[in-house]
């Protein structure tokens, strides 16, 4: 088990195309992180120059202390799991597993008792004679898992392993991969592009787009505490609403002036914002923080928004309304009572106190 | 009635093809006097069927050795050119080097030299480097020029491109270096690739005329092919024991492709990669 750093690391590919810049990151011995982004963010890369299978264009990194920048990938004692499986078609399941174990010569009984044990665990011990191609994706990620096992390395590193399988058969699988983290205690680093994934998996979320970082921090701070306005619509399922509008300043009073309505911004954002009065920005807020008025009858008129029902999802524990103001559009996520209808003219009440800022060139959180 | 029909066409058709064979096959039995007697409505005559045909030819055409020559000259093709063009392929294919490019392009360009323009260079080259005379200097002569196919490389380059990187990706984590994944990974993942390249090599070289023509100077390296020729040559000529000898030289063909035909169909690596 092992500490991972990356020291200002970059990877820049011929014709001066940078896919990853300037990435710095300590992930503790025995951390699970997830690095997680749309297609093309460099969270694949950067996983990949962990493993050695791409140079690393400036910078360090150090596995367990040591800097591997020019260690082969086989020296660097770490295990990856693809996406696509990559088991060895001509072999059988036990061959797969014990491959990496017979080149690096341990004993015939050291190699069976690893790939029994890891059998054991992944439940694919009726397996192992079987070749992969008699067996279905939910088993053959079983054997690539099982292939990294056996290895005891000092680091996992995922690549996406649960994007080719069915949406029931991924939900079983992240619950196995968290379980095996905690039953090996080992470093792990995970990439997705699946922010549920990344939510439930990691203890800690590093969030990427364009090659940077964005945010590095525990699912929960990430979700509560967006750094910036990409973070906060990329997690959170259905995304952050934003609207667009300007910070407005009456006397010690703070307004969010969207244009068609205005909504006051209650202390202690209406403190932190009103240096940035005049100033362009954009709010958002959960889905699960805009409610009907109906749930809210008490609430105070300047926290409502007028708006006409667009599309109604019916998830049977909750509803999504998909609504628009006229000028921007949003999703509320509300009781399963609910029974409006497709142009409805409802009223909802945003819950301020958890209302995010975001502004500036860099949409940065402004609270 | 569609689908009949289709049927009967395709049959007819098989036939046409088949009957030339058949007619091999069943003259090869025939006393030599009936050999001709009756064009193919021959077919259905079973009268006076016999071994003798079979037992002359092996006899007068030396066919014992001629088989032996023929099978080691295929097998020693075989051998060296799947080691030999896989790994050139392999490192077209995989490794990045200086002057690959221009490398790749000499072997497409010996791709559409046919053997007759290169037999006299050839032969030059074989008689240089002292490949004439004995038997094991012959048997060289016969396997060496052909062991490196410009075809081969190139056909099995483009099955090595073909292959996922995650999985010599996957071997690269496991410990492997270049020629272990070559050996252990790739390869067998491209069977049905070397499959075809050894059943093309079989038909190519089991009927090897030209080549042998030339290099076989003694009785006792002649191959299958010179030693049916020599039934053509050597008085009397005996329809029959060259139908024997035709037979007798087309089986192992046969046999190779009924044996490899499995390979070369069936593949299995989607199944490693989703």
């Amino acid at each position: 088990m092992a500490k991972v750093v990356l020291e200002n690391v970059f990877k820049i590919y011929p014709g001066d195309v940078t896919a990853v810049h300037d990435a710095c990151l300590e992930i503790q011995d025995q951390e699970f992180v997830v690095l997680v982004g749309p297609s093309g963010c460099g969270k694949s890369t950067t996983l990949r120059m962990v493993a050695g299978l791409e140079d690393i264009s400036r910078g360090s990194i150090f596995i367990d202390g040591k800097k591997v920048n020019d260690i082969p990938p086989k020296d660097r004692d770490i295990a990856m799991v693809f996406q696509n499986y990559a088991l060895y078609p001509h072999m059988s399941v036990y061959n797969n597993m014990a491959f990496g174990l017979k080149l690096r010569k341990y004993p015939k009984a050291e190699i069976h008792k690893r790939v029994m044990e890891a059998a054991e665990i992944l439940g694919i011990v009726d397996y192992l004679e079987r070749k992969p191609k008699a067996l279905s994706g939910g088993q053959r990620q079983r054997v690539a898992v099982g292939r990294a096992i056996v290895r005891k390395p000092k680091a996992f590193l995922f690549d996406e392993p649960l994007s080719n399988l069915d949406a029931k058969m991924r939900v079983q699988m992240r619950a196995e991969i968290s379980k095996l983290h905690n039953r090996l205690k080992s470093t792990m680093i995970y990439v997705t592009h699946d922010q549920i994934e990344a939510m439930t998996m990691g203890d800690r979320i590093v969030v990427m787009k364009d090659g940077w970082i964005q945010q590095v921090d525990t699912p929960l701070n990430i979700y509560n505490q967006p750094a910036n306005q990409f973070v906060a619509g990329f997690i959170g399922s259905p995304p952050m609403n934003f609207f667009k509008g300007r910070i407005v300043r009456e006397g010690n009073a703070v307004f969010f002036d969207e244009g068609q309505f205005r909504l006051a911004v209650p202390e202690p954002a209406a403190g932190k914002l009103a240096p940035h009065a005049g100033q362009d920005v954009a709010l958002g807020i959960r889905p699960e923080h805009v409610h009907e008025r109906g749930e809210r009858p008490e609430a105070d008129p300047a926290r409502v928004v007028p708006a006409t029902v667009e599309v109604v999802e019916m998830m049977g524990s909750e509803v999504y309304l998909y609504a628009s103001t006229g000028r921007s559009n949003f999703t509320a996520r509300v009781q399963a009572a609910c029974r409006r209808q497709i142009g409805d003219a409802v009223e909802v009440v945003l819950d301020m106190e958890r209302a995010h800022f975001f502004g500036g060139a860099d949409e940065k959180a402004l609270l | 009635m569609k689908r009949a029909l289709g049927w009967l066409a395709a049959g007819a058709i098989a036939l046409g093809f088949l009957l030339p064979l058949l007619w091999m096959l069943h003259a090869s039995f025939r006393p030599e006097a009936e050999v001709f007697t009756g064009g193919f409505r021959g077919l259905f005559s079973f009268r006076g069927l016999g071994l003798d045909n079979y037992a002359a030819a092996w006899r007068r055409a030396a066919l014992g050795i001629g088989l032996l020559n023929s099978i080691l000259q295929v097998a020693g093709i075989l051998g060296l050119g799947l080691l030999f063009n896989s790994m050139a392929a392999f490192a077209l294919a995989r490794f990045e080097f200086a002057g690959r490019r221009l490398l790749f392009g000499l072997v497409l360009v010996l791709i559409i030299l046919p053997v007759e323009v290169l037999a006299v260079p050839l032969l030059l080259t074989v008689r240089d480097l002292g490949l004439t005379g004995g038997y094991g200097r012959t048997l060289a002569a016969l396997v060496l020029p052909f062991a490196v196919k410009a075809f081969n490389v190139y056909f099995l380059r483009q099955h090595f491109l073909a292959l996922p990187r995650d999985l010599e990706e996957a071997a690269v984590v496991d410990g492997a270096g270049p020629f272990r994944i070559y050996w252990s990974v790739a390869l067998p993942a491209i069977r049905p690739a070397l499959a075809t390249v050894l059943v093309l090599d079989v038909l190519t070289h089991w009927s090897d005329f030209i080549w042998p023509l030339i290099v076989c100077t003694r009785a006792e390296t002649r191959t299958v092919q010179l030693a049916l020729a020599n039934l053509f040559t050597q008085p009397p000529i005996q329809w029959g024991d060259i139908l024997a000898c035709a037979v007798l030289v087309t089986l192992p063909v046969l046999l190779v492709f009924r044996l490899a035909q499995r390979h070369v169909v069936a593949s299995d690596l989607g199944a490693g990669i989703k």
